[in-house]
């Protein structure tokens, strides 16, 4: 069994990205008796789980790197101390913006393994209007500073780009940037929760037009030659997905909320990172609570049970995407319970899929 | 052709691995 962690070491952000999933939180970060808390309640959970549990620090945000080199040190410090004596695997991982990675960051990241993901929506132009400062400046060129720093060290990272309406008609212009850059790269469309539920207008992105977008630029990916080729993680899992019938990320996995929580600033818990703004979404508090009570609670058991749409038992593609993302559904129709809310899109991208990796033999 | 190579490179993966590893999407991991 793994448990993934999505962490929030900070409730504040150096960037009001139009589109962020977060709202606007109280400016905290995470104290270190919290901290504390945190890493022995989770090492003490995962035990349980069995032999050789796995356990991945997902340190998100926020900025997670507002938080401060030497917090990250103490996390560090404390996960040995804990895992001690517990038949446990652990990693980490950050998802940052990028604009507070310095030499010595990315020398901490390789020594301490870190997978890094870095957000980037593409060439500056698109990345510009929606990942902005506060007096709405791009932040283009020190998220590419930091990504510099990375590079220079070798260290392992890829970037995550959202999809809004902003990207839907820039395929050529966003493929072409990473692979110019060789950024491995990873896509999400957007979310209508926190900051996009305001900016909904400007920003939102039909399932069709997703679809459209995702299609055109599969296709190009596939056909890429040598020095054109980029790894796009959500081409890559997708085709495997279909190939194997297993999910790949939490977007279609079954019982998600089995296998992954949040735990914000304050030791609030939430069964996905992008629900962690929505306070009946909260399970309970690792400051008041042991972490397997919580997770023993109502709410989570009915959470990690959810329902879903009934007309998701008819479907074909059931077996792939298990009902879609239950945080979109609570964003775009107030109910976790609904269909996710790109389904007719996803429903094209796998038909796609499945008819290219036929002319590629791969599936009889 | 790289395509190819990273997708059933990732079946294998998939195939042998049954934990549910690194899978929250707002995350880039190979």
């Amino acid at each position: 069994m793994n448990i993934n962690v999505v962490i929030k070491p900070a409730g504040q952000c150096n960037f009001v990205c139009k589109y962020c999933y977060n709202e606007e939180g109280e400016s905290k970060i995470m104290t270190r008796k919290t901290l504390k808390r945190m890493v022995s309640e989770l090492f003490d959970y995962v035990k349980q789980m069995g032999p050789e549990a796995r356990l991945t620090f997902i340190w998100h945000g926020g900025e997670p790197m507002l938080a401060g080199i030497d917090f990250f040190q103490e996390a560090l410090s404390l996960q040995k101390q804990y895992s001690e004596g517990r038949d446990v695997i652990y990693s980490n991982a950050i998802q940052t913006n990028g604009s507070l990675i310095t030499e010595k960051w990315a020398n901490f990241f390789l020594v301490n393994n870190f997978d890094t993901s870095v957000s980037l929506d593409g060439p500056k132009e698109i990345h510009n209007k929606a990942r902005v400062y506060r007096n709405d400046v791009g932040t283009f060129d020190q998220v590419m500073h930091g990504i510099n720093h990375l590079k220079k060290l070798n260290v392992k990272f890829g970037v995550v780009s959202v999809v809004s309406k902003i990207a839907k008609d820039y395929v050529d212009e966003i493929y072409d940037f990473f692979s110019h850059e060789n950024l491995s790269f990873h896509i999400v469309p957007l979310a209508k929760l926190g900051r996009a539920v305001n900016n909904f207008e400007d920003l939102s992105i039909s399932p069709d037009d997703y679809a459209a977008f995702w299609i055109k630029m599969y296709d190009k990916w596939m056909l890429s030659q040598d020095q054109q080729y980029v790894y796009c993680k959500d081409f890559v899992n997708q085709s495997a997905t279909i190939l194997t019938g297993k999910s790949s990320d939490c977007a279609s996995l079954s019982q998600c909320a089995c296998s992954n929580l949040s735990i914000d600033s304050s030791g609030n818990v939430f069964p996905c990172g992008m629900l962690t703004s929505r306070s009946n979404w909260c399970y309970g508090n690792i400051t008041k609570e042991k972490l397997t009570k919580i997770m023993g609670n109502a709410s989570c058991i009915k959470t990690q049970n959810r329902k879903k749409d009934k007309t998701c038992a008819k479907c074909e593609w059931e077996r792939i995407c298990h009902g879609g993302c239950f945080a979109r559904a609570e964003g775009y129709f107030g109910s976790a319970d609904n269909k996710d809310y790109y389904c007719t899109g996803l429903k094209k991208i796998y038909q796609h899929v499945t008819l290219r990796l036929k002319e590629k033999g791969l599936i009889d | 052709m790289q395509a190819l190579i990273d997708i059933l490179l990732k079946k294998e993966n998939m195939m042998n691995d049954e934990s549910l590893h690194n899978v929250y999407s707002f995350l880039f991991i190979k």
